[in-house]
């Protein structure tokens, strides 16, 4: 800026533009409400009582924590500690220190998670409810199906070729047929999936919910050879007694109430807000993947 | 501060005391009484179940620093077969669901920095908080060097202020507790709950992990209330008083730099038979294999095992620092002093069995080399991060790990009794990975024993003992037999051989000797070494694969010992090894078509060993 300019500066215009005029009297209102407040808080604002409700949950909680009740002396001092985070949280308040503070939104926002998704503001259900939702999730306590099955087996130490071929050959006649002996039991009695997984393979295992009960079936791989199968006995899933589950179903009846209760909650908020993003403004701000 | 702690603790308090309305009816500290075992008829029909007795989660502070999220939940979900979301991206499952699990996670400041990555806790403002929650793992990686470092000085104490951890601590138990009980199915799936005393004076690994029976358990005992075993198992004795049944397992010896089977104790006195019978009660088992290595012998210890090079780790816990001390940390070495403390003194304080288990710090337990996805969270969680070693500088080489392993306990049934019995028994065995079918007897004679034949585990049960146990009295006049067998995996590789490995004591100086008791194929014995030559291989290393065309379904063998001396105590234990089969590396050079990294082998047998069989000379 030059000298010349400088003196050419219009003051007068200035000093009738209506935007100069919204400043000061702004300027005058901020002075007036500084002064009333003496630049700190009102007095309501200012009393900080510490009375026997508050007395009572601090309290409580020392109570909690040390298993006794505080002694006056104690008390007398978490009431002091208390007091002293009251008034920086007013004053904080004030300042407006808590807008826009990630932690705080977050904590905020697990706060209301945790009163809407906690188990235990579940009522506690009446055995009728853990029976009516044991009848509806059956299979999820239900033991696994077993299976007994007799086998003839060639093993695949003859070769993998050799050991198809001959069992295949003695499925024509079966009950004439001598296989290899088999590197564990012969006769399987009551075996779960899981187990004839382990004692076969998990090929033979996944075969065997295919094989008609009652015939020589096969040839089925398994980890050693071919086999042919006869299973004799299939028992289904067999429904679980209500007392030897009823804490297991009782956590699940919690656990799938207060995640009932969490959806719940949401679906009522999306209801009671409107989010609207700009798909634009994701497309402008967005970086892209390195 | 004082009061956002006190509210803290009414919080977790609350949780407690709501965990303990769910399961009530159940808490039981002991698990119940011992069941009786079985007549021989009945032992004969138990079955063997696998599982794994040493996995971390995000609640173990290194595995978190790892960026694993995962929490006990998902780790027992995971073993059940249910899918697990990679710190990487992409799902892991596991090949075939386990039958037991125990996470362990590490109990020094258990949940503690997991806390810390929470904006609402207190601890989030901990000095080591932000670079732990970093989302780069080298960033956090720096983190757990400084927490190994400190560990290394006795500093962890001071990490965090022990309030504000404590009250994460009562916080992330109370979840473990309630998750294993929550995963528990007896019949199908046995949860124990477990946690890791992470003793490491000097970065030497005295780290063991406390099994309990019951459905609930006190607040661990952790290696920042005492780094010296001694009072570990003090601790064990006063939770026994107090009705909870409980066990501790030491595990990578291999990373003690000698000081795991020691010959004196923490104040540097010589053991004695008090000692030796404290630890006995306290540690019936050890872990001999998992992914920091195995711990059964190395070929420094052991020249004339051809075998003894297999997952050889020589490096100190979470450092590169060489271990330059084997003797006292390898499973067979500890049986050797033990043998000879027992020749000349009369007590042997390493007479435990044998367990395995992952040590994985992903929440997965990783048994199969094909399908080894890491077990470091973010950090060896793709092949290209797995070959490259790229978060290993400052740390262990994990390029040296193995993808492995298993225990296995022969069982009545599924539940948290009888497995937890059979490890306190000894009536275990370890694999590196596959579920191979071991069984072990041994007796003065064992002519009624024919392995194979219609009821000879009954038999087996009827005129010997099993794996685990001590032989009975010696009739005069009589060697030792020992029968064996093993099947394969039934979704696994051929079996090369059975051998059983004696250990004993004479004149108070140790030997041991490896004999190839059974084998595949036609192979003879080489009259000069006595060795059964080398199966052969077939693995591919350019298709990353093998074939089953080598090696036997079935071993089975008898033997008795021909030099045995009646004068010196004895351990006698089983080793099976399979035909070789690709390393887990070799899978992930075909899968990103880069080079094997230098030094490590294209193919390893993978194998199982047994608890022992002892022979103790009789008193006069």
């Amino acid at each position: 800026m030059t000298e010349a300019s400088a003196s050419s500066f219009d003051w007068q215009g200035l000093r009738k533009h209506p935007v100069v005029h919204f400043a000061l009297i702004g300027c005058v209102l901020f002075g007036l409400n500084a002064l009333r407040q003496g630049g700190g808080p009102s007095d309501d604002e200012a009393a900080i009582r510490v009375d026997r409700p508050r007395l009572e949950a601090l309290a409580g909680i020392w109570t909690a924590q040390f298993g006794r009740r505080p002694t006056e002396t104690e008390l007398t001092s978490v009431a002091r500690a208390w007091a002293v985070e009251e008034m920086r949280v007013r004053e904080a308040r004030r300042m407006g220190l808590d807008r826009d503070d990630s932690v705080i939104r977050r904590r905020l926002a697990q706060k209301y998670a945790f009163l809407v998704n906690n188990p235990a503001n579940q009522a506690a259900p009446s055995d009728d409810a853990l029976r009516k939702y044991l009848a509806d999730h059956a299979d999820r306590y239900a033991s696994p199906s077993r299976y007994s099955f007799e086998q003839i087996f060639y093993s695949s130490d003859r070769g993998q070729s050799a050991a198809y071929s001959a069992a295949q050959a003695a499925l024509a006649h079966p009950d004439a047929a001598k296989g290899d002996a088999f590197p564990g039991a012969p006769i399987e009695r009551n075996a779960t999936e899981e187990e004839v997984r382990q004692d076969f393979g998990s090929n033979f295992a996944s075969a065997l919910p295919r094989l008609k009960p009652g015939f020589w079936d096969g040839p089925v791989e398994s980890g050693f050879g071919f086999h042919l199968v006869k299973i004799t006995a299939r028992k289904a899933l067999a429904p679980p007694k209500f007392a030897d589950v009823r804490g297991q179903v009782l956590a699940d009846w919690l656990a799938d109430a207060a995640q009932g209760a969490a959806v719940k909650a949401n679906a009522d908020l999306e209801r009671r807000y409107h989010v609207s993003l700009d798909t634009e403004a994701v497309r402008g701000v967005a970086g892209t993947r390195p | 501060m004082g009061l956002k702690l006190s509210a803290l603790a009414a919080v977790s308090a609350m949780t407690l005391a709501w965990s303990g309305q769910v399961l009530a009816a159940d808490v039981s500290r002991s698990g119940g009484a011992p069941a009786a075992l079985g007549t021989p008829r009945e032992r004969a029909e138990e079955r063997v179940y696998f599982g794994d007795l040493h996995l971390h989660t995000a609640f173990s502070f290194d595995a978190y620093l790892f960026k694993t999220t995962a929490t006990p939940d998902d780790a027992y979900g995971f073993a059940q077969g249910k899918p697990l979301k990679g710190p990487n991206g992409g799902v892991t499952t596991i090949d075939r669901p386990l039958d037991f699990l125990a996470v362990t996670d590490h109990s020094e400041n258990l949940g503690v920095m997991r806390a810390s990555g929470d904006p609402s806790s207190p601890l989030y403002n901990a000095p080591l908080a932000k670079s732990a929650r970093d989302p780069d793992p080298a960033v956090s990686g720096a983190a757990f060097k400084s927490i190994i470092a400190a560990a290394k000085e006795g500093r962890i104490k001071d990490m965090f202020d022990p309030a504000l951890a404590r009250t994460a601590i009562e916080d992330a138990w109370a979840r473990e507790i309630e998750a294993a009980n929550r995963n528990y199915h007896p019949g199908k799936f046995t949860t124990l709950i477990a946690y890791e005393w992470s003793s490491m004076p000097e970065t030497k690994n005295l780290h063991r992990n406390v099994i309990f029976r019951g459905s609930t358990a006190p607040l661990p005992f952790s290696s920042i209330d005492s780094n010296r075993p001694e009072d570990l198992w003090s601790w064990l004795e006063r939770q026994r008083k107090d009705g909870f049944q409980v066990l501790a397992i030491p595990h990578n010896s291999n990373m003690s730099d000698g000081a795991m089977f020691d010959t004196v104790d923490s104040d540097g006195k010589p053991l004695t038979a008090a000692y030796a019978e404290r630890r006995r009660r306290n540690e019936p088992v050890v872990e001999i294999t998992q992914l920091k290595g195995q711990s059964e012998t190395n070929p420094f210890l052991s020249p004339n095992d051809e075998f003894a090079d297999f997952e050889v780790v020589s490096e100190r816990v979470g450092s590169g620092i060489k271990v330059t001390k084997f003797h006292g940390g390898y499973v067979r070495d500890a049986y050797r002093t033990g043998l000879t403390m027992q020749e000349s003194q009369g007590f042997d304080p390493y007479k435990f069995g044998v367990v395995g288990a992952s040590d994985s710090h992903a929440a997965l337990t990783p048994t199969r080399a094909d399908r080894y996805n890491g077990a470091h969270g973010m950090t060896d969680a793709l092949p290209q991060l797995r070959l490259s070693c790229a978060f290993c500088k400052g740390a262990n080489d994990t390029r040296r790990f193995g993808a492995m392993g298993l225990t296995a306990v022969w069982a009545r049934q599924n539940t948290r009794e009888d497995i937890w019995d059979g490890v306190a028994r000894k009536e275990t065995y370890a694999t590196s990975g596959p579920r191979m079918k071991v069984r072990f007897f041994g007796g003065w004679n064992l002519a009624g024993v024919t392995p194979g034949a219609a009821k000879w585990v009954e038999a087996g049960y009827r005129y010997g003992v099993p794996m685990g146990a001590d032989l009975p009295k010696r009739p005069s006049g009589k060697a030792p037999q020992f029968v064996v067998w093993a099947v394969k995996d039934a979704d696994g590789a051929n079996l090369d051989r059975i051998q059983i490995v004696k250990v004993w004591s004479k004149g108070g100086h140790s030997e041991e000797q490896v004999i190839d008791v059974a084998w595949s194929g036609d192979r003879r014995k080489d009259p000069k070494t006595g060795k059964v030559p080398a199966v052969g291989s077939t693995v591919d290393v350019k298709t990353a694969s093998y074939a089953n065309t080598i090696g036997a379904t079935e071993l089975k063998g008898k033997w008795r010992d021909p030099n045995f001396d009646p004068k010196a105590p004895a351990a006698y234990y089983v080793r099976v090894l399979e035909i070789p089969t690709p390393r887990w590396s070799t899978y992930d050079a075909k899968t990103t078509g880069q080079p094997i990294p230098e030094g490590l082998p294209a193919a390893v047998q993978q194998r199982a060993y047994t608890s022992p069989i002892w022979y103790d000379v009789p008193e006069l």
